[in-house]
């Protein structure tokens, strides 16, 4: 990390307050010019780079990073190589940050609705008339809902203080939430903040659907882990990957593992039951547990061949699997993705988490360690609303008892939300909606005031990383250039309005900087303030080892309660079974208006821009259909299009559908491009959780007719297919 | 077309195809003309005229007669890529007692009062597809008047030296400096 | 493959078209001065794209609109091959991150009629944009795949051009482009360098692509300076190392480390040709 004492991380806003720029990339007639400053902003020099600390992202992503600015404009996004979370490391959505910030079609003033609802007419106001209708919507409201994104710190307090203050509440939309596994680990481990996955030291990871090397939870953390664990000390990790549909992880790991839907859980027991009848780990790891949890002979009901049938695992793969597992330790099970997204999701994530308390790798190096609390000073990263919870809000909606007033930040669930909750009727109920961010979105598209919010990059705030790594980490925010619209922060809007109308119950700030500069005074104590507000400013926050907990010594669970997963459909009907699921760039849709990142290739397909369905070769050759073809994707619950994209690694029956796109609202390059798995998704849960079982819709397939080339970056035919070729591969270790 | 060539023996055709690609695309009809131009850039180097500024800045007032030192005002040569313009303030540090009477001053009196940015003409600039870097040059005791001519000596500056890249090339082959294309081009 | 070995060996002192004699790697004199490189570990990579867009955004590349895509005409300097081996339950997808190898004797170089892109004493294949024709010679002569025509101007929407690079020109129609190396980053080390009066450090100079790499798959170094952590590594795991398409006899910068696969089934002895991407 020898670029860090070279750079100039520079603090504050000091460089940003000058008069005027040299502009180095504009228009030729700015070129025969040199603007002198009036006041020269300390460090800054025309055509000298300056670094600044921040994050890239309101959300808790756990990435601090380092943005290249020059001349006031920001140009390159980069690791913070100091901050423990991403060791200078990035992953692709981080760094379109900038993209994001110059986005040509960023909301640039307020806008008040003219049409329908959704119908995407609007007025231009000022400000001062923006806030007025919000101020005025607001003093008359007896209750408010504020939905956010995932945010954490001081904006999650404010966001959360606020909703109080005015009767109301918090509610926190994740589009595929996180909340299976955050009981999984309640449950499984008795701890309160997600654990920190010893990736590096560990020998061996069994991953039933969790895609941690793309999008699951803190994918950069992961990775950094990730290249130790392969070849960063002497014996190479294995990693087992088990699910419906190979993710990145999956191409990744040295055995991949197809389980049918909704099985995972039962595969985990047979894992657990031939460790047992095997001997593979110490009788003293794993007899208590095993008891806790319903004793041997409810394990035995899983043995291998009793559910190699209702897995589609063969006998002996399963007893692989246990074997090479059990001999390669230390090292950790983990669920998520559709493991996770069924409708015994939690089962499936207890069956798994009994595997570590089996193999006697909770808490210990190489396992999965768990995170200390957080100080009483730090507010709690906010844990996502679930499915559920979140539906059976609308439904009230709907019902006729809804809020006066919502304020949707950076949360987009009438995209993300199926159709079949109604979501967007029940924000209709809702007299008065007030959208703030950056771009439009379809649920900005039904507010009736919008307000551009500040970029990240322009604004102040502070956030605390889930999953922590291992440490006690705040990370830091700071404006890297001025505003280059009137848009302000999330935090200043609500400070604002609070001052105004309920003045007594106000916090003592008056600024987002007020705020997160008063907090971090309270975490950070002793000595200076001044001086180490500087520190923690350059070094994009700060971190220090603290007290852990300890895990509870076993899941607190029964065997006999792992149940059989529901689906939406009998499977006479609808056939075909859908897995959607977030690439390494479009994620759960949020920032498809990027266009960096609607073309960055999916690993798998190669594929970019659009919507495509991958398909077994024999499911196609059933269908009729070949690559490109336009099929439409028929659920009992809506419907889509997609493109065929023919997957050697696709099982026969599964579809793969990539979430992301279909978007009506959100720029030149977002707007009507592709189709939105998640719209037709049935609305079932996790029983025990809540969250959206999001592979549990079955679904078939009728071509149109219609052919579309895939905008693909893969050669085909792939004449060069023989691997060995480019990649050559040796099997010793 | 080849008469036109004929006339300009300094310049070969591989030299106008050097000068074509990036910014010009270069059509096989127009590489005479370009010729044309460049054998006048290289030839006639000098006569550029100064620009006007929008305040009348005289250099030879303040590096000649009253010596003041090019890095005094221009504070970045020695360190880094530009070697910057001096901010309004800086000219304020002197001319808030200096000359106030001067109508010129009265003109940066009038920036100062109004926060705006004064925006000078720029005299030197190398295309967009060149790298210049002032730091190393400096260190490598290359003195300012080198390329930018005897300043001290000039009420209005304007450039001395054509600054193409043959002019470059030649400084740099006799002092012995890198003539690897990577080491000037972007 | 004896007959391209061979091929390569008498192109070692190949005459090009403007009949001078383009030397060679050892006549250029890599092995006392620095030669740029690039260790590569397929083991470590996941093909998660983040050097692809760290690229985009360093270089100013411009975007890769659907219809460039669809057009084949996507511009990725840095780009990840993905490769399927196997059916279903057994099918196997492989990454390798492909970009310009910066070959000692590289088929492009000897093939350009103005010299616009050349080998540099550091040991990198240079495009000198504005010299540039837009023959296109150089990129049928290369193996890789990895020099790309501008068949465009590429276009920003203002205030997109807000982020861009200003170390790194806007190529515009006309002409090739490839991976730099981001020299404008060794150019900025190099230059602070020498201002502060020392040598560079070893793994100061960092690409982009490297730069950004989650899992260190990617590392920068100069292939001849033995103290180099790459350098090291590539020492270390000679074993698994090897360069892309080595028969051609170009003799890459990039070093590959193999794909460790425990369950792979090797044939031995599969260096057959075969056609390259794109």
């Amino acid at each position: 990390m020898s670029g860090l004492g070279r750079r100039r991380f520079l603090v504050g806003s000091a460089a940003l307050a000058g008069g005027a720029t040299v502009v180095a990339c504009a228009a030729p007639e700015r070129e025969s010019q040199v603007q002198s400053f009036v006041l020269q902003p300390e460090l800054s020099l025309p055509g000298q780079e300056l670094w600044f600390a921040t994050t890239c992202a309101h959300s808790s992503c756990g990435n601090s990073v380092v943005v290249r600015t020059i001349d006031g404009r920001a140009k390159k996004v980069e690791g913070n190589p100091a901050f423990p979370v991403n060791q200078g490391k990035l992953n692709v959505r981080s760094q379109a940050g900038v993209q994001s910030l110059y986005h040509p079609d960023r909301l640039t003033v307020p806008r008040r609705r003219r049409g329908l609802r959704g119908a995407n007419e609007f007025e231009d106001l000022e400000w001062p008339a923006g806030l007025d209708l919000l101020t005025e919507k607001m003093s008359e409201a007896r209750s408010v809902v504020v939905i956010t994104g995932p945010i954490s710190g001081t904006r999650a307090r404010i966001a959360r203080d606020f909703a109080t203050a005015f009767g109301g509440e918090h509610v926190v939309y994740e589009t595929l939430e996180s909340t299976v596994w955050r009981k999984t680990v309640q449950d499984g481990l008795g701890a309160r903040r997600l654990p920190y996955l010893d990736i590096a030291n560990a020998h061996s990871i069994l991953s039933f659907g969790a895609d941690f090397l793309s999008t699951w939870l803190s994918p950069t953390q992961y990775g950094v882990g990730y290249g130790e664990f392969r070849q960063g000390h002497g014996e190479r990790g294995r990693l087992i990957q088990v699910e419906p549909r190979m993710s990145l992880t999956g191409a990744n790991a040295d055995s991949w593992v197809y389980v049918h839907p909704g099985q995972e859980g039962a595969l985990a027991l047979s894992i657990a039951q031939v460790i047992a009848a095997e001997g593979l780990a110490p009788p003293d790891n794993w007899f208590n547990v095993v008891s806790q949890v319903g004793g041997l002979d409810a394990l035995n009901a899983y043995a291998p061949d009793r559910v190699s049938q209702r897995t589609g695992v063969p006998v002996e793969r399963i007893q692989e699997i246990a074997r090479e597992f059990a001999s390669h330790q230390p090292g950790f099970a983990i669920a998520g993705g559709p493991a996770l997204a069924s409708t015994n999701g939690l089962d499936n994530g207890l069956a798994a988490m009994l595997l570590n308390h089996m193999v006697g790798s909770v808490g210990q190096p190489g396992g999965l360690l768990p995170n200390p609390d957080l100080r009483s000073s730090v507010t709690p990263p906010t844990e996502p609303t679930s499915f559920a919870d979140l539906a059976g809000r609308g439904n009230t909606w709907l019902e006729g008892d809804p809020p006066d007033v919502a304020i949707v930040f950076e949360a987009d669930p009438v995209y993300g939300m199926p159709d079949a909750t109604r979501f967007a009727d029940a924000l209709g109920k809702i007299p008065f909606v007030v959208g703030i961010g950056t771009i439009m979105n379809e649920t900005l598209g039904h507010a009736d005031l919008v307000l551009p919010s500040t970029h990240a990059f322009e604004e102040w705030g502070d956030y605390v990383p889930d999953p922590a790594p291992r440490q006690h980490v705040v990370g830091l925010q700071q404006p890297v250039v001025r505003p280059t619209t009137s848009g302000r922060s999330f935090g200043d809007i609500l400070l604002t309005l609070w001052h105004d109308l309920r003045p007594n119950l106000a916090p003592p700030w008056d600024t987002m900087r007020d705020a997160v500069r008063a907090n971090a005074a309270e975490v950070f104590r002793g000595g200076d303030f001044e001086e180490r507000w500087v520190e923690l400013l350059k070094n994009g926050g700060g971190w220090n080892d603290d007290w852990a907990p300890e895990f509870r010594s076993s899941p607190n669970w029964h065997i006999n309660l792992l149940a059989e997963p529901a689906f939406s459909d009998n499977g006479v009907e609808f056939p075909l079974h859908v897995i959607p699921f977030e690439g390494v760039a479009l994620g759960g849709g949020d920032e498809t208006a990027n266009p960096w990142l609607q073309a960055t290739p999916d690993p798998i397909s190669t594929a970019t821009w659009t919507t495509w369905v991958e398909m077994n070769p024999s499911t196609a050759a059933a269908l009729n259909v070949s690559r490109g073809d336009v099929v439409r994707i028929e659920t009992a619950h809506g419907e889509f299009e997609a493109g065929v994209y023919i997957s050697p690694a696709a099982a026969p029956g599964v579809l793969g559908v990539p979430i992301g796109q279909g978007h009506t609202f959100g720029g030149r390059w977002r707007e009507d491009r592709g189709s939105n798995v998640l719209a037709s998704l049935a609305p079932l849960t996790v029983a025990g959780a809540g969250g959206l079982a999001w592979a549990a819709t079955r679904a078939r397939v009728r071509p149109t007719g219609d052919y579309r080339q895939l905008p693909t970056i893969e050669v085909l035919p792939n004449a060069r297919n023989d691997v060995e070729e480019v990649i050559v591969q040796i099997t010793n270790e | 077309m080849q008469h036109l060539t004929a006339l300009l023996p300094r310049v070969t055709l591989k030299q106008a195809l050097i000068v074509g690609g990036a910014t010009t695309p270069l059509l096989a009809g127009g590489a005479g003309v370009l010729a044309i131009l460049l054998y006048l850039m290289a030839a006639g180097g000098t006569a550029t005229p100064a620009p006007e500024q929008p305040i009348a800045f005289d250099h030879s007032v303040h590096a000649g007669d009253a010596a003041i030192p090019c890095e005094f005002c221009h504070r970045g040569v020695g360190s880094q890529a530009a070697a910057t313009v001096p901010s309004v303030e800086q000219c304020m540090f002197c001319h808030s007692v200096v000359k106030t009477d001067s109508p010129q001053i009265q003109l940066l009196q009038a920036h100062w009062d109004t926060n705006t940015p004064v925006n000078w003409a720029r005299v030197h600039r190398v295309p967009d597809h060149v790298r210049f870097v002032h730091a190393p040059h400096i260190q490598a005791g290359v003195a300012c008047e080198t390329c930018h001519g005897d300043v001290a000596s000039m009420e209005e500056v304007k450039q001395v030296r054509s600054l193409a890249m043959g002019d470059c090339q030649g400084c740099h082959r006799e002092n012995s400096a890198s003539l690897d294309c990577a080491t000037c081009h972007k | 493959m004896s007959s391209s070995a061979n091929e390569a060996a008498s192109r070692a002192s190949a005459v090009s078209s403007m009949g001078q004699t383009i030397p060679t790697d050892a006549e250029v004199g890599h092995p006392e001065g620095v030669r740029w490189g690039m260790v590569v570990d397929l083991d470590r990579c996941t093909g998660c794209q983040a050097c692809v867009v760290a690229c985009q955004a360093e270089n100013n590349i411009a975007l890769n609109e659907e219809q460039r895509v669809l057009e084949r005409r996507a511009k990725t300097w840095i780009r990840i091959e993905r490769y399927w081996e196997g059916e279903f339950p057994n099918a196997k997808a492989r990454f390798i991150p492909v970009l310009c190898q910066h070959c000692g004797n590289a088929p492009c170089e000897t093939v350009c009629p103005v010299w616009a892109t050349y080998h540099n004493n550091e040991g990198l294949n240079v495009q000198v944009y504005n010299r540039c024709i837009g023959t296109r010679f150089c990129a049928n002569g290369c193996p890789y795949s990895v020099r790309y025509f501008n068949f465009w101007n590429p276009e920003w929407p203002e205030p997109m051009n807000n982020q861009l690079n200003p170390d790194v020109t806007v190529r515009t129609k006309g002409i090739i482009e490839k991976c730099t190396f981001c020299i404008q980053r060794i150019n900025r080390v190099q230059v602070t360098a020498k201002t502060e009066g020392r040598e560079i450090r070893s793994g100061e100079v960092q690409p982009a692509c490297a730069q950004s790499c989650p899992t260190s798959a990617l590392v920068f170094c100069d292939l001849n300076d033995p103290e180099s952590a790459p350098a090291q590594l590539a020492e270390a795991e000679a074993g698994r190392s090897y360069t892309l398409l080595e028969h051609f006899g170009t003799d890459p910068g990039i070093i590959y480390l193999k794909k460790v696969d425990p369950h792979a089934e090797l044939e031995e002895d599969s260096h057959a040709p075969v056609e390259t991407h794109a």
